[in-house]
């Protein structure tokens, strides 16, 4: 009898001490909270040049996906949710890289999306694996580029409302005489820095009908959307796989640096739907400083 | 005042300095009454071009991973340490492994029934549903503790251990701090009922992670907590243990960040006698992925283990399709007889022979949604509604195997082995879309002994299936010179691939060499791209082709 009353207190003694160590924090609705982040949706874009510049950060997310990747469209999802919530102060760049966007040789899936070799050497740094998945300004989380697209929110807003290491203006010309395109960008630091820092210009394209797969029933039909609207695809990198440098070494407080390109655009491309991306990042871990976005012609 | 820090520090320091200014390679050496042992391992690779069969380009041509373990035991202390060098990690290893560096140390003593272990440590809660931390090479999975752990036999039968600290993340420390609460009863031995056949033993763990949160966007929980609690119950051969775990809400980003709480149920019964066991195992596992940070995927900062249910195949061929364990819901079911044929009987031959039959099943749990404007696993509910008992429409793998193990004379024994394997590659290897695979393998292992130190052995592989890569065959043959020397040369051929330029031959010609602890091995060869998985955690297996070499060594 002693050693039972001696063993219950032992055991009572352990549940007290135990269960008042670890508290645990059981959430109760809402689980997300109400949105902080001030987002500005009053455009600075007009027509085919932007007046003004956007002097706030602008995020650029890669989303890594492929045409018969069948949990890609819930990501593309997430990406369009996400542009939503805000606004111009994201660049969504759909990169189709990997097995699940090559190539079949015959039947829906013929089409090919991917530019290379640029997101093959792209993605030789990020070591993406799995898809869907996602670059946040190319920044590191916890020693790696890759984010499941049900992180992208946080991490986004997470810098949101960061002010932004470098302020850029894209502007397309065109040419009525040559018939080309031409592509200035302006790049101004608002901060003091050192380092190899590297401009990047893309063609992206939306608004592509191509078969897609999907497994799920609420985004469309499974396994196969046929006219499946693709947004966001990156169609060309118009300065080389890691871009132009603009700043070595030592920059200073104001520092601008301007950059032309002439494009090249190819026949199948519609360019009512083609724009401009550019953005600045930081050559030594490339994180990207700030991004930005200019659609090619007046809509 | 010395910090208790610096006192750690200056602990390892001096144990460090004992260490490399004593001559230890060569044999167990003796420290003021004290003894030093370890062991080394090192497996180097120079890859060779081979795009064909999709080999990574590699820059650096040579790879090396290595690690070496030094221990010092002095009756009741313990000290030790693991340096680690990844020159950079070989292929199908986490690149985030690089450098040199001594991830793993501890110090421990035991003193009156107490024992304390400061530093790196390894353990395990029951089955491991709330907690578990160990190292597998073969994976490059290494989810050690570093920070204080202790165990008490207060009373005879039982048995105490609490534990607090953070765990590894490569040459680093991930950011949540792991709490966790374990007590084992012997009840038998508590109310001296020790001539009672019936043994029982109940036990219940408590664990909780911390990790601050600034989320923007979610209420996160900064406080997880998973308990569990199991029972165990054995009566001569006979013997039952079932451990039910459960874990509050831990948004995360292998769930898509959903609210529900997890659950883990793990039953196995067995029974044996002389020549004969059997083995009945059931689980069911609901949203368990639990790990010291919320943002990680993949095999990193993982804090508990969900056991697998399914046989782990040793055969180039059987193992081609292996399970790898789904921690956001699978319900398994496991079953395995092993009987001996007698010797001196018609079935069982003059030496006998083992039969062992095995089924194993693991399908989708059952997901209903929470509304009717809620799809599946939307991000910031609680995800969807489940049915305990019911399965979900998804078969994820299914194994039936049969492996017969017989001696027919003093120099030739074999084993045959078939397995009927179902696979669903969409799910466990992530590929979406992908076919689920049915495959029918049988394997014949043979071995002739010509004396007691020459011996031949032969393997004949042949897997055969309509989706993936279609039929596969493989020979190997392998000489051994017993103790010291062994000689191989295999070929793994994909003769039926449907793509008739993709009909690779992955040949692999290897020996070694043994003497005393020592142990040699050089190949070369072309390794097939696939996984790999070792009780239910799986990692992905490049394609490559080139000369391997391991050194192995202890003392």
């Amino acid at each position: 009898m002693k050693n039972i009353i001696k063993i219950s207190k032992l055991l009572l003694l352990t549940l007290v001490i135990a269960f008042s160590f670890f508290a645990c924090s059981k959430i109760d609705e809402p689980y997300k909270k109400q949105q902080s982040v001030i987002i500005d949706t009053t455009g600075v874009l007009t027509g085919n040049t932007i007046t003004d510049t956007i002097d706030k950060r602008v995020v650029l997310l890669e989303d890594y996906t492929g045409h018969t990747c069948v949990n890609c469209p819930k990501a593309h999802v997430k990406a369009h949710e996400l542009l939503q919530k805000y606004g111009n102060q994201l660049v969504v760049l759909a990169v189709h890289q990997g097995t699940f966007a090559a190539p079949a040789s015959s039947g829906d899936y013929t089409y090919d999306f991917r530019v290379l070799p640029t997101v093959d050497e792209w993605n030789a740094v990020w070591s993406i694996t799995g898809y869907p998945a996602g670059l946040i300004n190319r920044t590191k989380y916890n020693g790696s580029f890759v984010n499941a697209y049900g992180s992208w929110d946080g991490k986004i807003a997470s810098i949101v409302t960061t002010s932004p290491e470098a302020i850029i203006n894209v502007k397309n010309y065109y040419n009525t005489t040559t018939s080309n395109y031409t592509t200035r960008v302006n790049t101004k630091f608002n901060i003091a820095l050192t380092g190899n820092y590297k401009l990047c210009v893309c063609i992206m394209e939306d608004s592509i009908i191509k078969p897609q797969k999907n497994s799920d029933p609420s985004i469309g039909s499974t396994p196969d959307i046929i006219d499946y609207v693709h947004m966001h695809v990156l169609r060309s990198v118009v300065n080389s796989t890691w871009g132009t440098t603009i700043g070595n070494a030592s920059i200073k407080i104001g520092d601008t640096f301007n950059n032309s390109y002439t494009l090249t655009l190819k026949s199948d491309w519609k360019k009512d739907n083609l724009s401009i991306v550019a953005f600045v990042y930081d050559a030594s871990d490339y994180h990207v400083l700030q991004a930005a976005l200019a659609p090619l012609n007046n809509k | 005042m010395m910090t208790m820090k610096n006192y750690f520090r200056k602990v390892y320091t001096i144990f460090i300095l004992s260490v490399v200014l004593s001559p230890i390679f060569a044999k167990s050496q003796t420290i003021g009454g004290g003894q030093i042992h370890g062991n080394f391992q090192m497996d180097a690779q120079y890859y060779l071009k081979d795009s064909l069969i999709g080999a990574p380009n590699v820059p650096e041509k040579l790879l090396m991973n290595g690690f070496a373990n030094i221990i010092y035991s002095n009756g009741n202390f313990n000290a030790g340490i693991r340096f680690e060098s990844y020159q950079n990690a070989m292929l199908g290893f986490d690149p985030r492994y690089k450098g040199n560096g001594i991830p793993y140390r501890f110090a421990s003593y035991t003193n009156d029934g107490l024992q304390v272990t400061v530093g790196n440590f390894y353990d395990q809660f029951g089955s491991g549903m709330v907690f578990r931390t160990y190292e597998e090479r073969s994976l490059g999975y290494d989810n050690a503790m570093d920070g204080i752990h202790v165990k008490y036999k207060p009373y005879k039968g039982i048995e105490l251990k609490g534990l607090i600290g953070n765990q590894r993340f490569f040459f680093d420390k991930g950011v949540g701090i792991v709490r966790g609460f374990d007590g084992n009863f012997f009840i038998n031995d508590i109310f001296g009922l020790d001539a009672m056949k019936t043994k029982y033993t109940i036990g219940g763990s408590f664990v909780s992670k911390y990790q601050p949160s600034s989320d923007p966007v979610y209420n996160l929980p900064e406080n997880v907590g998973a308990y569990a609690g199991r029972l165990n119950i054995t009566r001569s051969g006979f013997g039952i243990m079932g451990e039910y775990a459960y874990k509050i809400n831990d948004p995360n980003a292998s769930n898509n960040m959903i609210y529900k709480h997890g659950e883990g149920l793990f039953v196995s019964t067995s029974y044996s006698q002389k020549g004969l066991g059997v083995i009945l195992s059931a689980k069911r596992i609901d949203n368990m992925d639990f790990r010291s940070d919320r943002n990680e995927v993949g095999n990193v900062l993982i804090i508990n283990y969900l056991p697998a249910l399914t046989k782990q195949h040793a055969y180039t061929l059987t193992a081609m399709y292996p399970y790898g364990t789904q921690p956001n819901g699978e319900i398994g079911y496991e079953g395995s007889i092993m009987y001996n044929i007698k010797k001196d009987s018609w079935l069982g031959g003059s030496y006998g022979t083992k039969v062992s039959v095995n089924y194993s099943l693991a399908n989708s749990i059952d997901k209903q949604k929470l509304n009717d404007t809620i799809a599946i696993g939307t991000d910031g509910t609680l995800g969807y509604k489940s049915d305990f008992f019911k399965m979900g429409d998804k078969k994820y793998f299914e194994d039936f195997n049969i492996e017969i193990n017989r001696k027919f004379s003093k120099s030739i024994k074999a084993i045959l082995t078939y397995a009927y394997i179902t696979y669903n590659k969409d799910i466990i290897e992530g590929h979406p879309g992908a076919p689920t695979i049915f495959a029918n393998i049988v394997v014949l292992d043979i071995s002739y002994k010509f004396n007691t130190t020459n011996t031949l052995r032969m393997e004949l592989h042949s897997l055969m299936a309509k989706q993936d890569e279609h039929d596969w065959a493989m020979c190997l043959l392998e000489y051994t010179i017993a103790p010291k020397w062994f000689f191989s040369v295999a070929d793994l051929y994909n003769y039926d691939n449907p793509d008739t330029k993709r009909r690779f031959h992955y040949y692999n010609a290897a020996f070694g060499f043994t003497k005393g602890t020592n142990r040699f091995a050089l190949s070369y060869g072309k390794q097939r791209q696939g996984i790999t998985c070792v009780g239910g955690v799986c990692r992905q297996v490049p394609a490559s082709n080139g000369i391997s070499l391991t050194i192995t060594s202890s003392f």
